[in-house]
């Protein structure tokens, strides 16, 4: 959503791109472009606008990874109120969504939000922006490191660069491959908001890179899928036990 | 930190062996090696573990031992031994000052258990952590994060 004009204004502080992440949207492109229905329930009877508000609440309240989130940033002041804090629009190029850091506020392109999964990593790789907003004085708009760094997190803790997702992207590759994703999607989400160059880009990721992808709060680790992810919910629940007998 | 009889450790049993179990699953160590590059070390969940369930047996024990007024269980059948042993426990209830948090006989076991699992536990933490940050922490949260939207004022 770089650059884009309308009812927004700056445009998001951070974003994530598209980029072929879902084969399932790219699959019938002609199909797309002729107006022909969707496969499935929800493409028949709803507006991109309803379907994205009835899978959003979805994830609100049934994805661990989000769960966690949003517990997480209620400990820290910043409880979350889905009218307040979601915005479901349509957004130029292939951007899934975004974080408004000037007004605190996740949008979702409801028009590149294609099914449910889809929307449990973008909103749980938002919330991850908009707990670093919530805990930290991240500078979103003047300090290209503190940007990095977000996006090195979201990528690495959102489950956009699990081994599955990166076959499906006909990227393939094992050890240590997760990081070499992070990095890439890291820099192509800063291209995506910020006008610089791909070597700045890449001179922040490299020098945030060792702090940020070892930052894994909330969860205290990498959650490689939901069972991790339960797991780090069920530590966080526990936290208060855990510091008073260590 | 709870001190004395209020210690437990950090994690319910049932968590350290999830862990342990999902450190030794194949699936974790094929994430780990896609992530990390080496194989998952996983003998430190089960060390705590182990830990964890001896004391937990040894507190239940020595629970049993010192229960103020209530004689130590006979039961069908048991040996003069046993009931030796429970006089025994007695005198164990009157070595414990509650007081001082001190205590003696059956309670020294524990503490070996308490030290590996804080051990533990911490060098989990300082692993966590030894990372600095790239930006300065809040000390609260963003003034505008329940304000309504610039929008909404408009209306």
């Amino acid at each position: 959503m770089a650059g884009a004009p309308g009812e927004r204004g700056p445009g998001p502080a951070a974003g994530e791109q598209l980029q072929q992440q879902h084969v399932g949207c790219q699959v019938f492109p002609e199909r797309l472009a002729q107006g022909k229905p969707q496969q499935g329930f929800l493409s028949s009877f709803f507006t991109n606008n309803q379907k994205c508000q009835l899978m959003l609440l979805q994830t609100l309240e049934t994805n661990p990874y989000v769960k966690l989130l949003l517990d997480a940033m209620k400990h820290s002041g910043c409880a979350v109120n889905k009218e307040r804090h979601f915005s479901c629009e349509d957004c130029n190029g292939n951007v899934s969504g975004g974080f408004d850091a000037s007004v605190s506020q996740i949008v979702l392109c409801q028009n590149n939000i294609c099914n449910q999964a889809h929307m449990n990593r973008v909103v749980t790789h938002e919330l991850i922006h908009a707990f670093d907003h919530c805990r930290a004085h991240v500078d979103w708009f003047t300090n290209v490191r503190h940007l990095a760094c977000s996006e090195v997190r979201a990528a690495n803790l959102s489950g956009d660069c699990s081994l599955l997702n990166e076959i499906l992207r006909l990227h393939f590759g094992l050890k240590q491959h997760h990081q070499t994703c992070v990095r890439d999607r890291a820099i192509r989400s800063i291209l995506a908001v910020r006008n610089i160059s791909k070597e700045v880009a890449q001179k922040a990721v490299d020098e945030v890179f060792e702090s940020c992808f070892n930052d894994h709060e909330p969860f205290g680790r990498i959650p490689h899928n939901k069972t991790y992810a339960r797991y780090a919910h069920r530590d966080f629940q526990n936290r208060d036990r855990y510091y008073s007998n260590i | 930190m709870a001190e004395g009889g209020g210690w437990q450790p950090p994690r319910p049993c049932e968590a350290y062996r999830a862990e342990w179990e999902l450190c030794s699953s194949a699936g974790h160590f094929l994430r780990h090696y896609y992530v990390h590059g080496e194989r998952p070390a996983c003998g430190q969940w089960r060390r705590d573990l182990d830990s964890c369930r001896e004391w937990e047996e040894r507190r239940s024990a020595e629970a049993q031992v010192t229960r103020p007024g209530v004689p130590s269980p006979e039961r069908p059948g048991t040996s003069p031994g046993a009931r030796d042993a429970g006089r025994r426990g007695r005198a164990l209830k009157k070595g414990f000052d509650s007081s001082l948090h001190v205590c003696w006989g059956a309670c020294f076991d524990l503490y070996p258990l308490k030290r590996s699992l804080r051990e533990s536990e911490q060098a989990r933490v300082r692993a966590a952590r030894k990372h600095g940050l790239v930006w300065a922490p809040r000390q609260s949260p963003p003034a505008d994060w329940h304000l309504p939207l610039p929008q909404d004022n408009d209306r």
